[in-house]
């Protein structure tokens, strides 16, 4: 089945179509919503609600661009969503004065990507977003801003921060193996 | 834009296109969730300015239905300034000159009566004014119809009512001028008694080719069927609402407190629509739907929050080698908006005073509710932490009752009638459930009451 009858299906709301396309493309999106939460049962509930909003809105793609990219970000959006309804912000405190880490590049070839996930789900929740919208997704500082509702300095300071505090995870865990 | 940093690059790298197993359970609650009333307001979304522009247009139209069909307001009984015209009489004979030639006819009769009644309106008795008057009308109608006849080619039709108009006029002369003091003929008003004598004649001789001359007067005034009133009422209300929290024992009091200043009330209101019958002795039954919400804000702050993350570390073979705990302490600030939602059924007893263009009753009752639900956040009695009111657990407990049980209800309603036929009504009322909302295990009673005016409008059916 072609992408394009996949969708026609949806908009007729066909169930199996509706369910090829959760075959389909749940597993790449089950991974961009645990990016962006601590736990696996909040990133199931993300998907859930995105997969019901793409459903509910299929008819608005157009064709245009990437079908996987559309629902990307209703993903994207519907876990920023969830992250504003938390406002947990004390995680910011007392980072300031954490020691700068140096590492070489070659050493974050050596993670997996389990690991990578773990140190990313370590991160304070506001750094977490910001370095998943930049670094991962590619979105540039005055997108973030604008899809958080922030400056664009606190986005840039706020993956700052978070790079600084992912390199020195990364270099306590190669002193432990070490 | 720093893109080209390693660390992005190395994450990017590893994580982009990453697909995770996805356990299928989730399609099935997926499914569950968009069953058919989720897809029916989905559709009706989609369709949403078009079905915005039909409501409206349904709308319009039962209210323009509504007001053809209203009762005029009685302030006169609508007597016609000219007799009755024989309007089909025109349709009849196709000659609009005989009409008008006999409408000139009635005209000058009814003037006649007029006069004459104003003449006789010193008589000693009513019902010899009356005999007299019903004489001088019948004469007049005589002479002059006569005189007309013989001056004008009419048509069959008027000119058989014309002749029969005459001999009954006659008739009539002749009964008053027998002088013999029996009265035959009913009494009536002047001009009630001089315009229904065309009618009968109509009414005898024309009735297969006029049938339906004498209707009733669309515009005449319908009087009262019984001794009750319908009324329907719409109005909405700016409240105010009060929580009263009391702990349930004395070790719950600090935490009924912490709750107290957690919890402070921004805004409320309630609406709704009620059906009214009232009696002619001002007695009134009033029931109908009512909705109301209370909005509150719900502030905690925490100076010395702290969240422990446990993680195993791992060496490069994936061995687990230790546990890593993060222990992170700062401050924790949190804002939500509360809702409380009742939907109730009042059955509430009035009594009404008239004072002309105003109203003004008294009414009491009970407000049976139907629905309680209620969003937002309140501290937990077992970590003092921000709770879910609700939570989306199905199996956890809720600590609210899903029915608010019965309340009572008081106010005192002014109505003012206005041109339109719409009465302005202004109700300042209370409401109160004397029942804690919670439930029986949970450490709070917690009761609502509200106060606030009703503005709105009342409509007589």
């Amino acid at each position: 089945m072609t992408e394009k009858e996949i969708v026609q299906g949806c908009i007729k709301e066909d169930r199996h179509c509706q369910q090829e396309l959760f075959v389909r493309y749940a597993g790449k999106m089950l991974a961009v919503c645990m990016r962006y939460t601590r736990h696996r049962m909040e990133a199931e509930d993300i998907l859930q609600d995105a997969f019901v909003k793409v459903f509910d809105n299929i008819h608005k793609f157009q064709f245009k661009g990437s079908f996987e990219g559309w629902i990307r970000r209703i993903v994207i959006n519907t876990a920023l969503k969830n992250y504003s309804k938390k406002s947990f912000q004390q995680e910011q405190i007392g980072l300031e004065n954490q020691p700068e880490h140096s590492t070489e590049p070659e050493s974050y070839k050596n993670l997996e990507y389990e690991e990578i996930l773990r140190l990313i789900n370590r991160l304070p929740e506001g750094y977490r977003v910001v370095f998943n919208l930049y670094a991962i997704e590619g979105y540039s500082h005055k997108e973030i801003a604008d899809m958080l509702g922030i400056q664009e300095s606190t986005s840039r300071s706020q993956l700052v921060k978070a790079r600084k505090m992912l390199q020195g995870m990364i270099v306590k865990i190669q002193k432990i193996a070490v | 834009m720093n893109r080209h940093h390693p660390l992005d690059e190395a994450f990017r790298g590893r994580l982009q296109g990453l697909t995770t197993e996805t356990p299928m359970h989730l399609w099935e609650q997926i499914d569950q969730k968009r069953n058919w009333k989720h897809r029916f307001l989905n559709q009706v979304r989609q369709y949403r300015p078009f079905a915005t522009v039909l409501a409206s247009v349904v709308a319009t139209g039962v209210a323009l239905l509504l007001w053809n069909n209203q009762q005029p307001a009685l302030t006169a009984f609508p007597v016609l300034t000219t007799p009755h015209q024989p309007q089909i009489a025109l349709r009849s004979t196709g000659s609009t000159e005989a009409i008008e030639q006999h409408k000139a006819i009635e005209s000058s009769a009814f003037e006649n009566t007029s006069r004459n009644a104003a003449v006789h309106s010193s008589q000693p008795t009513l019902q010899t004014q009356n005999v007299r008057t019903f004489s001088t009308v019948a004469r007049a109608i005589a002479e002059q119809s006569v005189g007309t006849a013989l001056n004008s080619p009419l048509q069959p039709v008027a000119s058989a009512a014309l002749d029969h108009s005459k001999k009954e006029a006659l008739r009539l002369t002749s009964t008053s001028k027998s002088g013999d003091g029996s009265i035959r003929v009913r009494p009536k008003p002047a001009q009630e008694t001089a315009l229904p004598a065309l009618a009968a004649v109509y009414e005898q001789e024309q009735e297969p080719i006029l049938p339906k001359l004498f209707n009733p007067e669309p515009k005449c005034a319908q009087f009262g069927n019984g001794n009750w009133d319908l009324y329907v009422d719409v109005m909405v209300s700016p409240d105010l609402a009060f929580s009263d929290l009391q702990a349930r024992n004395p070790n719950f009091e600090d935490y009924a407190k912490s709750r107290r200043e957690t919890e402070s009330f921004v805004f409320a209101y309630s609406g709704g629509i009620r059906l009214s019958l009232e009696a002619e002795s001002g007695l009134a039954f009033r029931t109908g739907i009512n909705y109301s919400q209370v909005n509150e804000k719900f502030t905690y702050f925490n100076g010395t929050e702290r969240r422990e993350i446990t993680e195993p570390v791992r060496d490069n073979q994936g061995n687990i080698i230790g546990y890593d705990t993060i222990v992170t302490v700062g401050e924790r600030y949190k804002v939500s908006r509360n809702t409380y939602r009742m939907l109730d059924i009042p059955f509430i007893v009035g009594y009404e005073m008239d004072m002309g263009k105003f109203g003004l009753s008294v009414n009491g009752g009970a407000y049976l509710n139907l629905l309680f639900r209620q969003n937002g956040d309140f501290l937990s009695p077992e970590t003092l932490t921000p709770t879910p009111l609700n939570p989306e657990d199905p199996n956890s407990i809720s600590v609210f009752k899903r029915q608010a049980g019965v309340g009572y209800y008081g106010s005192i309603a002014l109505t003012y009638a206005t041109k339109s036929g719409l009465e302005i009504l202004i109700e300042p009322h209370f409401k109160m459930f004397p029942n804690s909302v919670t439930q029986d295990q949970y450490a709070v009673q917690q009761r609502h009451m509200n106060a606030g005016v009703f503005v709105g409008v009342r409509k007589h059916l």
